[in-house]
C-alpha cells in the first residue's frame, strides 16, 4: 500500500482561521500557521484543547474553510476542494462508523465512491482488514464491537482509500490506558507497513512523544515549535513548550561571566551557547537536578513536597524567594529526606537550556 | 436501541402499578370498549327502523359489503365498496408519498440548522396544531373556492374536487411526517456525515446510503401516522371534496347517518381497522429486519 505517486508532501503555508464566538467576538483558531510535512512522515500536532490543532486537521480534510493561506498536497492546491475530492482521509475521534453497516460494508462504502470494480473492492477490503487484524470481525456491526475494535475498523476504512495523508483526530482518546498503549504500537506498525503520511492530533504529550517522527506544538492558534521528540524535549525553544512537554523548572534572572542569578538561586557553569544578559529565561529538566550529591552545587533549598512514584522520586523544593524547583531523583535517598527540611541541590549545568 | 428482554418483562419496572392506572383506564374505556362495541355491532342485525341494532347474530353486514343480491335472489360479487376502499387506499398512499417527499428533506434541513434555529422552525411546523382542524379546513375552502386566492392567481377552481381533498389532506398531515423524521435526524452524529463525505461520497450518495437508512425509524413512524388517519379521513373529503367522491370515511359516516345501517357501518370500520393493522404490522416486521 505504498503510495505510488511518491511526491506527496503536504505544505501548509500561512493558514489562518477565525471563528465567531456566541457573543459575536472573533476567536483566532489558527494564526498564519506554516508547516511542511514530507511524504511518509508521522507528524503529531500537539497542544492543549482549543489550541487550533484540530482546526488545522479539519482544514486539511476540508471540513473548515480557511480564511487565508493555502494548503498544497503533492504540488496541487487542495484547500479550495470539497472534502470528497481531497486525497486525504480522516479517522474520527468518535470513529464515526456507519451504524447500519457491517465493518466490511463500512470499508467498501468508501471504495464504491471511486468506481472500482467489485472484485477489486473485495480484495482491498480483505487486505486492509488483515492489516488492522480485523479479518474475523468483517461481518460485525459497530454496535457489536468494543471501542478498540471500532477504532481498528475506522482506521481500516480510512486506509482502504489509500490516502496521500491519513488524518487522525485524537483517535485513541476514548480508549483506556492499556488499550491506548497497544494501539500506539499498532499505529506505528501500520504506519511503517503502509508508508502513508500520518498527521495525528493529540493533547497527550506522552502519546505525541511515543508516536511522532516529528511533533508540532501548538498554543493559542500558533505553532510554537516543530521538531523531533528528542529536540522538543531536550531543547524547547519557548517556555510553553518546556512546560507542556515534560516537566521543567523555568528560572528568570541575569547571566554574567557564566553565572546565573535569579529567583533566589545562583547557578555556575552556564553553557556557552546561552549568552550573557539580564532578563534571561533558563529551563532545567527535573532529571538534570540531583540531591545530596552531584556536579555543581546550587545551595540548600527547603523541601516542599515529596512524591514517591515507584521508579522515581519527585521532590518539590522552594528557593528563598519562594520559586518552585522540580527535581527527579533516585529513590534510594528517600529515607534521608523529609518535608520542611533543607537539602543541598546540585545541577548538571550542561543540560540547562534557554527559552524565549 | 434494544431494550434488554429482562427489563421488558420485569413487572416491577414496566408492569402495572398505581401510576399507570390512568393509562389503563384510558386504554380500556376509550380505546378497547369502542372497538369491542363496533366489532360486536358488525355481527348483529339492523334495527327495526334502521337505527341501532337488534341482538341477532348474522354475517349479513359483511355479505352486504362484498356481495349484492338481485331481485331474483342471485348473489354476485359487489365491487362498489371495494372500489371505495381501493380509492381511499390510493388517496392515502399518494398523500403519504407526497408528505414523504416534502417531509424528509424538510426534516433533515431543520435538523442541520443551529439549535436555536431548529427550535423556531419546529415551533413553526407545529403552529397549525394550535388551530382546530375544521377551522383550518374552512380556511382552505376559502382559498380554493371561486373568487378565492387561488382563483385570483389564475388556478382553476379546485374546491369540491378530489384535488382539494388531496391538498387538504397533505397539508393536514405534513407536520405528522416532519416531526418523527426530525426527531431521528436531529440525533444524527455530524461526524458520521463528515466521514461519509471524507470517504469520497457525493451529497446525493450520503443522503441515500447514510442519512435515510439512519433515520428509517422516523420515516416508518411518519408513514404510519400519516397513512392511517389519511385512510379514514372524513373532514377533508366532506368539506373540500364536497363528498362528490365517496371514500371510506364518508361511507362509514353515511351508514350510521343517512343509510341507517349500523351493522354495515361497523363492518366497514372493522375492515378499515384490519387493513391498518396489517400495515402497522408490516412496518413493525421491517423494523425488526433492519435492526438485526
Amino acid at each position: 500500500m505504498v503510495d505510488e505517486s511518491g511526491w506527496a508532501d503536504l505544505v501548509i503555508s500561512g493558514v489562518s482561521k477565525s471563528f465567531r464566538d456566541p457573543k459575536g467576538g472573533e476567536v483566532k483558531a489558527l494564526a498564519e500557521v506554516s508547516l511542511n510535512i514530507p511524504s511518509g512522515e508521522f507528524v503529531v500536532l500537539l497542544g492543549p484543547s482549543g489550541c487550533g490543532k484540530t482546526t488545522l486537521l479539519r482544514s486539511i480534510a476540508g471540513f473548515e474553510k480557511i480564511d487565508a493561506g493555502h494548503i498544497n498536497l503533492g504540488g496541487t492546491r487542495i484547500d479550495l476542494l470539497p472534502p470528497h475530492k481531497r486525497p486525504v482521509n480522516t479517522v474520527f475521534q468518535s470513529y464515526a462508523l456507519f451504524p447500519h453497516m457491517t465493518v466490511a460494508e463500512n470499508i467498501s462504502f468508501g471504495l464504491e465512491n471511486e468506481k472500482i470494480d467489485k472484485r477489486e473492492i473485495k480484495s482491498r477490503v480483505a487486505e486492509v482488514l488483515e492489516l488492522v487484524e480485523m479479518s474475523a470481525l468483517s461481518e460485525r456491526k459497530p454496535s457489536q464491537m468494543s471501542g478498540g475494535q471500532q477504532q481498528r475498523a475506522a482506521l481500516a476504512r480510512a486506509l482502504a482509500k489509500k490516502p496521500k495523508v491519513l488524518l487522525l483526530d485524537e483517535p485513541l482518546a476514548a480508549l483506556d490506558l492499556k488499550l491506548r498503549k497497544t494501539m500506539q504500537i499498532e499505529l506505528k506498525r501500520i504506519h511503517r507497513a503502509t508508508g502513508t503520511t500520518f498527521l495525528f492530533v493529540t493533547h497527550d504529550q506522552n502519546e505525541a512523544m511515543a508516536l511522532g517522527d516529528r511533533i508540532a506544538v501548538f498554543n493559542s492558534g500558533q505553532l510554537e515549535q516543530v521538531g523531533t521528540p528528542f529536540e522538543i524535549y531536550t531543547a524547547p525553544t519557548t517556555e510553553f513548550v518546556a512546560n507542556f512537554i515534560g516537566e521543567s523548572t523555568v528560572l528568570t534572572g541575569s547571566i554574567d561571566s557564566r553565572i546565573f542569578t535569579g529567583d533566589g538561586l545562583k547557578i555556575r557553569q552556564i553553557p556557552n551557547q546561552i549568552t550573557d544578559g539580564s532578563d534571561k529565561k533558563i529551563i532545567i529538566r527535573p532529571e538534570a537536578f540531583s540531591l545530596l550529591s552531584g556536579k555543581s552545587s546550587v545551595g540548600e533549598l527547603r523541601i516542599k513536597e515529596i512524591i514517591f512514584a515507584g521508579d522515581a522520586l519527585e521532590v518539590l523544593l522552594t528557593s528563598r524567594t519562594g520559586h518552585e524547583v522540580k527535581v527527579k531523583s533516585d529513590v534510594s535517598i528517600l529515607p534521608q529526606l523529609s518535608v520542611g527540611n533543607d537539602v543541598e541541590l546540585f545541577v548538571d549545568a550542561t543540560q540547562i537550556g534557554q527559552v524565549n | 436501541m434494544r431494550i434488554p428482554v429482562r427489563l421488558q418483562r420485569e413487572p416491577g419496572i414496566y408492569g402495572p402499578n398505581a401510576v399507570s392506572f390512568p393509562a389503563y383506564v384510558t386504554g380500556v374505556f376509550l380505546v378497547g370498549m369502542p372497538l369491542v362495541v363496533i366489532t360486536v355491532f358488525s355481527f348483529l342485525s339492523r334495527g327495526d327502523f334502521g337505527s341501532g341494532v337488534i341482538r341477532k347474530f348474522t354475517l349479513e353486514a359483511y355479505r352486504t359489503v362484498f356481495f349484492e343480491t338481485d331481485l331474483m335472489g342471485n348473489s354476485s360479487f359487489n365491487f362498489t365498496y371495494l372500489h371505495i376502499i381501493g380509492r381511499s387506499v390510493l388517496l392515502a398512499f399518494t398523500v403519504t408519498l407526497i408528505c414523504l417527499l416534502v417531509g424528509i428533506p424538510t426534516a433533515i434541513w431543520i435538523a442541520l440548522q443551529k439549535k436555536s434555529t431548529q427550535r423556531i422552525l419546529i415551533a413553526l411546523v407545529t403552529i397549525p396544531f394550535w388551530v382546530n382542524v375544521l377551522a383550518r379546513t374552512y380556511a382552505w375552502m376559502l382559498l380554493l373556492s371561486e373568487g378565492g386566492l387561488f382563483d385570483k392567481l389564475g388556478s382553476p377552481v379546485l374546491l369540491y374536487t378530489s384535488w382539494a381533498t388531496f391538498i387538504g389532506l397533505t397539508y393536514a398531515f405534513l407536520p405528522f411526517m416532519v416531526l418523527p423524521i426530525y426527531a431521528s435526524a436531529e440525533k444524527l452524529d455530524r461526524s458520521i456525515l463528515e466521514a461519509a463525505f471524507d470517504l469520497g461520497a457525493s451529497g446525493w450518495r450520503v443522503l441515500i446510503r447514510i442519512v435515510i437508512p439512519m433515520i428509517r425509524f422516523g420515516i416508518f413512524a411518519g408513514i404510519a401516522i400519516v397513512f392511517i388517519p389519511a385512510l379514514g379521513a372524513y373532514v377533508q373529503p366532506a368539506l373540500l371534496g364536497g363528498n362528490k367522491v365517496m371514500l371510506i370515511g364518508s361511507l362509514i359516516n353515511d351508514q350510521f347517518g343517512e343509510s341507517r345501517n349500523w351493522p354495515v357501518g361497523s363492518a366497514l370500520a372493522v375492515l378499515l381497522l384490519a387493513m391498518t393493522g396489517v400495515i402497522l404490522l408490516s412496518t413493525r416486521r421491517r423494523k425488526l429486519e433492519f435492526s438485526s
